[in-house]
């Protein structure tokens, strides 16, 4: 029988925003209308372009972009449309980054397009003050978020259920908010559910880390409950 | 006007009962698709004659008793088309007057297109059984392909050929429909040899349904349970590729498409019911089976046939034989034989 759960779930146990996998989504505001053309790496290997227009005319307030509809295997295997090459924002103009495949050190840079340059104006390896990051987990753990130049650190808790069942709304449960500040991580510990988010808003640019410390540490708890 | 008598013990009825049985054995197996509420099922099947017995009775009719089948193979599969359960899409952005103008991307459970299916092995597991009575009943059969032959070039003649093998294949692939052409020729090929010899007119006896009955009657423990924990078999399929600590996590995860699959194969204690209801209401398996009897023993394959100009002297010297014409038969049953009675004229 052939494999009916998405097996990119399982796949990591670790994350980093300089290179990014299915853990971890980043989410970025555009502030200047105009044409941005965009690049995605996976290592040092460029995998996909593709152009990006901002005007805050347009009906949407968000544009998803899955880094992994722009891998040709990838698409082959989930029978998936190719990746778009061209994205419309308005409004808020807010710009969503993931994958949804098992793909890792991903990277997307954006490039502002005007009359005379083309400059840089964004990359998901260096996140800038006003950006989202948001860890999704699955595995049960004691994890550690880290700011990879400031130090500053704090400790996620996904809990396991133990003897008892998982509650039946896993993966509904509303996000965990927390704010990275010049001052550190408020808050600095949390605890949540599988699959429950966690969205990080940065206030510091720079990038994040994200660890697993203890895969048991989880299950000792609930046990000790 | 001279009579004539024949008696017909048990035994030739017995004969064209292992003879069914051989048949059904060469049977290569056959298959079908069907529904099953929001499943598909798909059976895979072929069958075997085990044991059973025909006896003749005073009044007048032949029973057939405890025919019984066993199937092999017997694979049962059952399809799923899943429903796609996404984690993630909250809204975590809302503007008043603008609404929701940020959500968190969606992830869909599954890997592609969420369909599974999930064989189940009943072969040797399960046993049904045939019961009937049955009247006796004449039939003249005449080859078109005599044509203007006399009688004893008729009878001299070997019958070469295809319309019995037609007429079979058409009986066959009419009971049994779903039965590819090859197969469907196969069959009648094999069968044409019990009923075909020369172009002389036959009486042919045959057995005619009054009632019957065709019920699945055992089924093995370890099937019966494989069939009562078919939805953990069905979970633990989907579950199979998930690490074992994680496995708790996407169960609950995906317990709505667990309760819907529990509530719609709510599986009753009476497994044999359950399957006979299934087979029956699905495909009308049964039904199928039982007919390709009746009509394997009541138009295809006689139990007793003669010439109706009988040979009463047959010459090997290269004399013509002494034909003798046979009307009027009249058939009695009793607990010993049957016997004919007929007029020679």
């Amino acid at each position: 029988m052939k494999n009916v759960l998405n097996p990119a779930l399982f796949t990591h146990r670790e994350g980093t925003t300089e290179g990014f996998n299915n853990l971890c989504t980043i989410i970025h505001q555009l502030r200047d209308e105009g044409i941005y053309s965009g690049e995605i790496q996976r290592g040092k290997n460029l995998i996909g372009n593709f152009t990006l227009c901002f005007d805050k005319k347009f009906p949407t307030h968000e544009v998803h972009i899955d880094a992994a509809k722009f891998d040709p295997l990838f698409n082959k295997e989930s029978c998936g449309q190719s990746g778009e090459q061209t994205f419309e924002v308005g409004g808020q103009g807010y710009l969503v980054l993931y994958t949804s495949g098992s793909h890792a050190d991903l990277r997307v840079k954006l490039y502002r397009r005007d009359e005379k340059k083309v400059e840089r104006s964004y990359d998901t390896a260096n996140l800038s003050t006003g950006d989202m990051v948001v860890f999704r987990l699955a595995r049960p753990g004691s994890y550690r978020v880290q700011h990879t130049t400031e130090k500053h650190g704090m400790t996620l808790a996904v809990r396991s259920a133990g003897e008892r069942k998982y509650p039946s709304g896993l993966g509904k449960f509303p996000p965990i908010n927390v704010k990275l500040t010049p001052r550190g991580f408020d808050p600095a510990q949390v605890e949540q559910w599988p699959f429950q988010a966690l969205i990080i808003q940065i206030e510091i640019p720079g990038a994040l880390r994200l660890e697993l410390r203890d895969e048991k540490a989880a299950s000792k708890k609930a046990k000790r409950r | 006007m001279p009579t004539v008598n024949l008696a017909v013990n048990e035994r030739a009825f017995n004969e064209v009962i292992k003879g069914l049985g051989k048949k059904l054995e060469s049977l290569p197996p056959f298959s079908d698709t069907g529904s099953f509420g929001p499943f598909s099922l798909r059976y895979d099947l072929g069958f075997r004659l085990v044991d059973g017995s025909v006896d003749l009775t005073n009044t007048g009719r032949v029973h057939i008793d405890e025919l019984q089948l066993t199937y092999d193979p017997f694979i049962l599969t059952f399809g799923i088309d899943l429903p796609h359960i996404h984690v993630g899409g909250e809204c975590i952005l809302w503007i008043p007057i603008k609404g929701c103008v940020l959500h968190l991307p969606e992830i869909d459970i599954w890997g592609g297109n969420p369909d599974i299916t999930v064989p189940v092995n009943l072969s040797h597991t399960i046993v049904s059984e045939f019961s009937g009575e049955f009247t006796v009943t004449t039939r003249k059969q005449i080859l078109v392909a005599k044509g203007t032959l006399s009688d004893h070039q008729a009878h001299a003649t070997p019958d070469t050929s295809n319309e019995i093998r037609d007429g079979f294949r058409t009986i066959i692939s009419s009971t049994l429909p779903f039965l590819p052409a090859a197969q469907v020729n196969a069959l009648a090929d094999a069968l044409v040899p019990y009923v075909k010899s020369n172009l002389a007119d036959k009486w042919q006896f045959f057995l005619h349904d009054v009632w019957h009955d065709f019920d699945l009657i055992d089924i093995a423990a370890t099937a019966a349970n494989i069939l009562r924990n078919l939805v953990d078999l069905i979970i633990d399929k989907i579950l199979a590729p998930v690490p074992d600590l994680l496995k708790d996590i996407v169960k609950a995860i995906i317990s709505p498409i667990i309760s819907a699959i529990e509530a719609i194969l709510d599986i009753p204690d009476d497994i044999l019911e359950w399957l006979s209801s299934v087979l029956q209401t699905s495909f009308g398996l049964l039904d199928v089976i039982a007919q390709f009897i009746i009509n394997f023993i009541g138009s295809m394959v006689p139990f007793y046939q003669f010439e109706s100009n009988y040979p009463m002297i047959e010459d090997s010297t290269g004399l013509i034989p002494v034909l003798v014409p046979v009307e009027k038969l009249a058939v009695a049953v009793d607990d010993d034989e049957l016997t004919v009675s007929a007029d020679i004229l």
